[in-house]
């Protein structure tokens, strides 16, 4: 029977090691789709973002920019989702072994990067708006201005914008850190909750 | 005395034909407006400064004039560092021609109020022939009256967009020019 370890069922597809929704004891097939996902647009939005930052006005900053903000739009409608699916399916609970500090400056840091995944784009979105410049996502649909050209307001939520993808790559820092000191210093399974390529092993 | 009179007669009459119903720009904001688009998306703009003469003459209407010229540096995108770059050498080239100008070959009533202009528009040096459509609305008075008017241009046809903004996915080949102008009588 498959009831009691999963490495003893080598028939079972991966579908099936991984459930959709997230366990008490690790997250789901889809909270980890979208983790991942939100992780490498980030960082590839911090790439595109900080390289467009660098050149001068011309058609390479623009195509830059307009990649940079589809993939922002599609970032911040993938951490909706993920917000929705995480009211849905709440994630699992954190080891009882964690102290309390632990337990808040974990909450907090996640706090602070759900905030800022929804924040950055939203400054970003102004700023282009604020130029002038109507985003339109994967040249399919025009988002609407929210406000209009107003260079004051442009610059002043661009430093934001900046300054804000800074403060998000220091805590996608720290959470990386505090994963890996889960897995190597406390051993108490917490990043694997999250990868996909282990399946659990505790009763 | 006799002939003073007379040559003020004469140049009253001469200014008067020349310029009855003659019009001109009252300048206010986005009154000449274009529309261009960057990656498939609008983007508005306006000139700020320019001029026009708009002669109609009811009796003789192979006599209607229109010639209108625009400041190209007073372009205004709302995006400062793009505005330097319109007038640059891939869009403008203000440095070397800092005036748009369209000059009428003739201009048709349509209908009441409704006139076709053709005639020449030079853009960056070079000089093609385009009509437009317009309406025109005078106020109740005849002190004031109002232009209305859409075209769309293509910017490669005049050399707009050079160089590095070629690329017409990112920057659109059609331009809506659209007025919307409050005009005076020009002869006083």
């Amino acid at each position: 029977m498959c009831s009691t370890s999963i490495r003893k069922c080598p028939d079972r597809g991966a579908a099936a090691i991984i459930p959709l929704r997230n366990t008490a004891e690790r997250f789901g097939a889809v909270a980890q789709t979208l983790h991942w996902l939100i992780l490498l647009l980030v960082i590839g939005q911090f790439v595109v973002g900080t390289t467009a930052a660098d050149l001068p006005v011309g058609i390479e900053r623009l195509k830059l920019l307009t990649l940079h903000k589809s993939l922002g739009v599609t970032t911040f409608a993938l951490v909706l989702v993920r917000l929705a699916w995480r009211a849905y399916s709440p994630a699992p609970p954190l080891p009882g072994t964690l102290q309390t500090w632990q337990k808040r400056a974990a909450h907090l840091s996640h706090v602070l990067l759900y905030g800022l995944l929804l924040v950055l784009p939203i400054l970003g979105w102004i700023s282009s708006s604020a130029s002038n410049l109507t985003v339109r996502w994967f040249f399919l649909v025009n988002l609407p201005n929210l406000t209009g050209p107003d260079p004051a307001l442009a610059r002043l939520t661009k430093l934001l914008h900046e300054g804000g993808a800074w403060c998000l790559l220091a805590l996608v820092c720290l959470h990386a850190a505090a994963a890996f000191w889960h897995e190597f210093i406390l051993k108490d399974g917490v990043l694997r909750r999250m990868l996909p390529m282990f399946p659990q092993e505790k009763p | 005395m006799k002939r003073l009179i007379m040559l003020f007669g004469l140049a009253l009459l001469w200014s008067g034909a020349a310029c009855a119903g003659c019009w001109k720009p009252v300048l206010s904001p986005k009154s000449l407006t274009f529309v261009a688009s960057q990656a498939g998306a609008p983007f508005p703009g306006e000139f700020k400064s320019y001029t026009a003469l708009l002669c109609l003459d009811d009796k003789d209407p192979a006599k209607d004039t229109l010639t209108v010229q625009v400041d190209l540096n007073s372009v205004d995108s709302g995006l400062d560092e793009m505005d330097e770059a319109l007038k640059g050498e891939d869009f403008f080239d203000t440095a070397h021609s800092p005036k748009g100008s369209f000059v009428s070959d003739s201009v048709k009533l349509v209908s009441p109020g409704h006139y076709l202009v053709a005639g020449k528009l030079t853009l960056r040096g070079v000089t093609k022939p385009v009509s437009v459509p317009f309406i025109f609305t005078p106020a109740a008075g005849g002190k004031q009256a109002r232009l209305d008017a859409k075209t769309s241009l293509q910017r490669r046809d005049y050399g707009i967009g050079k160089g590095q903004w070629d690329d017409p996915q990112y920057v659109g080949l059609a331009v809506d020019v659209i007025f919307a102008i409050t005009l005076a009588p020009a002869n006083q």
